[in-house]
């Protein structure tokens, strides 16, 4: 004959499997804050990227001459670093995290061909400009 | 006698399944305040100065025409004021800082009204405004917890300083 479970072994059955559910949805959880994590600290590295690409492309767009954009953008951004027609500037965002912006440019005559990228740490880019700017103060 | 100590062991499994649970849900609760205070303290840290800079950046594109910008002072306080032609009549819209408040007031020339009839648009202590060049403004902005954040902001049909 068949002995019947106990009211207890049925009552344990039944918290295990609760708790086997409340455990599944917790790594959910834990899963879809750490992707909000993620998401929040690209949104505030994409933030200060483009507000620093704004004021990058005003300084450029308003310069006569290759020495003045070196000049504003240095005055600007005092840590910039730059070798020939490379620059590279470093901005923190909210996260603390590092944001370098690199800029090369080559001059075609009195036409300046520029490219901003800004990348995160890991080499990760974030966004990217171009500028085609005359430097007699024409714009193209 | 052995039975008695099974029995003993099985009546503490779901007491130590019940703590195993609360732990998790301490756990899980802990962790998700923590990211949700990252999230929010990430997001409010700049928000006012950014939220200004890309206010006042959009009022300059909105009125980049000719001698339409320019800084000036408003009853003595520094002002960003902009400037409109609406049939025949000059129109002001004056953008300043008073009282901890970025405010914006927008009247037609001549009309004699003071600081505080302003709108207040968002909470700043202050904005310095200065043109590095004809065509480049440098804004900088100070927010209610003495964060700072500048911007330069071209103005293509050049803006005038008193």
């Amino acid at each position: 004959m068949r002995k019947r479970p106990s009211s207890a072994s049925l009552f344990l059955l039944e918290l295990i499997a609760s708790i086997f559910l409340f455990v599944l949805a917790a790594v959910l959880c834990i899963g879809l804050f750490a992707k909000a994590e993620a998401r929040s600290k690209a949104a505030s590295a994409h933030e200060t990227a483009v507000q620093t690409l704004s004021n990058m492309r005003s300084l450029i767009r308003t310069s006569e001459t290759e020495e003045e954009m070196k000049h504003l953008l240095t005055e600007a951004y005092p840590d910039l670093t730059s070798d020939d027609q490379n620059m590279q500037i470093t901005v923190s965002d909210s996260a603390d995290r590092d944001i370098v912006f690199t800029l090369s440019y080559v001059m075609n005559e009195d036409m300046l061909e520029a490219e901003i990228t800004a990348k995160t740490d890991p080499n990760e880019e974030i966004v990217s400009m171009q500028i085609r700017h005359r430097m007699d103060g024409d714009e193209q | 006698m052995k039975d008695t100590r099974i029995t003993k062991t099985v009546r503490l499994v779901p007491l130590f399944l019940f703590i195993l649970y609360t732990l998790t849900a301490v756990t899980v609760i802990l962790f998700g305040i923590r990211i949700y205070r990252n999230v929010t303290e990430r997001s409010s840290l700049h928000a006012d100065e950014n939220t200004a800079i890309a206010y006042i950046r959009e009022k300059i594109a909105a009125h980049d025409t000719e001698e339409a910008v320019s800084i000036g002072t408003f009853h003595k306080q520094e002002a960003l004021i902009l400037k409109d032609e609406i049939e025949g009549n000059t129109y002001l819209t004056y953008i300043y800082a008073e009282d901890g408040s970025l405010k914006e007031l927008y009247v037609k020339d001549g009309t004699d009204l003071n600081l505080v009839s302003g709108t207040e648009i968002l909470p700043i202590a202050s904005m310095d405004l200065q043109m590095q060049k004809q065509d480049l403004l440098k804004l900088t902005i100070t927010d209610l917890n003495n964060q700072v954040e500048a911007a330069w902001i071209e103005i293509v049909c050049g803006g005038e300083q008193e």
